[in-house]
C-alpha cells in the first residue's frame, strides 16, 4: 500500500479496502487536521471534522475523478466544504473567529523551542497573536493563507480546491498578505 | 526602473516560478532596494506565520473512524449508476406499458364484472372506457407508490447525502 500512489489506493477504497483508506488516512490525517484545526481553532471540532472527511473519502470514493483533478485537492475540497459548513451555522463567529479566545488546550503549541518559563510566556503570546489575527481574517482569505502558508500548496491547487481563477486567487492572497501585515503589526514580529 | 508585480514576488518566495524567471527576479533584486524591502516583509510574514506550528492529531483516530463506517453499508459504484438510472427508465416502462394496455383493452376492462357497480353514475358513460380504465390504471399506480413511499424517501435521502460529498 505504502508504494501505491493517492489515485491507486482510491480505486481501492471505491473497493471496500479498508488497508488502503487507512493508507491514505495515514497520509492525509496530520496535514487535513492542521488545516481545520488552523480554520476554527477548535481541536475537537477539528478531530470530529476530520473523521467526517474521511467517512466521506470511503462512502463517496466513486465520486472521485481523477482525470478533474488530484486526490490531494479533492480531499482537501471535503475538508473545507464541511468546515466552511459548520463555521457557518450561527453559534460559531464565522466571519470573527478569534482562535486566541480558544482555550490554549485546543490550540495546542508543541514546546520543542521553549527553553525557561520567560522563554515560554513569549513564545505563547506571540502564537496568541498569531491565531488571532488569523482568526480576525475573512474565512475567504484565511482559508488560502493556511492552504499556501501552512499547506504548502502550489496555486494551481489552491485554486482547484476553491474552484476560483489563480489570477483571482493571487490577488485575495496578496489582500491577505496585506490584511496580516496590519493585524500583526508586524514591526513588533 | 519598473518594480516586480506583487503577485510575481509572492510566486518567486514560494517557489512557483521557472528558473528563467527566478534568475530574472533575483538580477532584479540586486538592484532594487524597494523590492528587496517587499520580498524582505513577505519573508518577515511567513517568518512569523510559521511560529504556529502544527498539532498532532488523536492517537487512535482510523479506529475511531473505522467505528463510524459500517462496511456493509458501502454504496459501490455501479448501484449508484443503477439508482440513478432506474426510477426514470422503470417510469418510462410503466407509461408504455399502462398506454398500452389502455389503448388494447380499454373496453374489455371496463365492460368487466367488478366495476359494474361504477356505472350507475353518469360521468362514467361521458368519459367512456378509454378514460375509465386510465382513471383506474392511475388510481391504482397512486396506491402503490404510496405503498412504497417510504421506500423512495428512504433512496431520496441517501442519494441527497452522497450528492453533498
Amino acid at each position: 500500500m505504502v508504494n501505491k500512489s493517492d489515485e491507486e489506493l482510491i480505486v481501492l477504497v471505491r473497493r471496500q479496502n479498508t488497508a488502503a483508506l487507512k493508507e491514505l488516512y495515514r497520509r492525509y490525517e496530520r496535514r487535513i487536521f492542521n488545516f481545520i484545526l488552523k480554520y476554527c481553532g477548535r481541536r475537537q471540532l477539528s478531530q470530529d471534522l476530520l473523521q467526517r472527511t474521511f467517512e466521506r473519502v470511503w462512502f463517496g470514493a466513486h465520486l472521485f475523478a481523477a482525470d478533474k483533478g488530484s486526490f490531494k485537492g479533492w480531499v482537501f475540497t471535503i475538508a473545507l466544504n464541511l468546515t466552511r459548513n459548520e463555521m457557518s451555522r450561527k453559534y460559531y463567529r464565522y466571519h470573527h473567529q478569534d482562535l486566541s479566545e480558544v482555550d490554549e488546550q485546543e490550540v495546542s503549541f508543541p514546546s520543542a523551542n521553549i527553553h525557561t518559563p520567560e522563554t515560554a510566556v513569549i513564545q505563547q503570546e506571540r502564537k496568541a497573536l498569531i491565531a488571532r489575527a488569523l482568526g480576525l481574517l475573512k474565512p475567504h482569505l484565511r482559508e488560502i493563507i493556511i492552504l499556501k502558508h501552512y499547506q504548502q500548496l502550489k496555486f494551481r491547487e489552491i485554486a482547484e480546491i476553491l474552484d476560483v481563477p489563480e489570477g483571482t486567487l493571487k490577488a485575495r492572497f496578496q489582500k491577505a498578505i496585506a490584511d496580516l501585515k496590519v493585524l500583526l503589526n508586524a514591526e513588533d514580529f | 526602473m519598473s518594480h516586480i508585480p506583487q503577485h510575481q514576488l509572492i510566486d518567486f518566495h514560494y517557489g512557483e516560478l521557472n528558473a528563467a524567471e527566478s534568475r530574472e527576479v533575483r538580477e532584479h533584486l540586486a538592484n532594487c532596494e524597494a523590492c528587496r524591502a517587499d520580498l524582505a516583509a513577505l519573508e518577515t510574514i511567513g517568518k512569523t506565520l510559521y511560529t504556529l506550528e502544527d498539532s498532532s492529531p488523536p492517537a487512535n483516530g482510523f479506529e475511531q473512524l473505522m467505528n463510524r463506517i459500517p462496511t456493509s453499508e458501502m454504496i459501490s459504484a455501479p448501484q449508484i449508476g443503477r439508482l440513478q438510472v432506474a426510477p426514470y427508465f422503470l417510469l418510462l416502462i410503466a407509461i408504455i406499458f399502462s398506454a398500452s394496455i389502455i389503448g388494447i383493452f380499454h373496453q374489455n376492462i371496463a365492460a368487466l364484472s367488478y366495476f359494474e357497480w361504477f356505472h350507475q353514475f353518469a360521468v362514467v358513460d361521458k368519459i367512456g372506457s378509454l378514460g375509465f380504465s386510465a382513471i383506474l390504471l392511475s388510481s391504482i399506480g397512486v396506491l402503490l407508490t404510496a405503498a412504497i413511499a417510504p421506500v423512495l424517501i428512504l433512496e431520496m435521502r441517501q442519494r441527497r447525502n452522497i450528492q453533498r460529498l
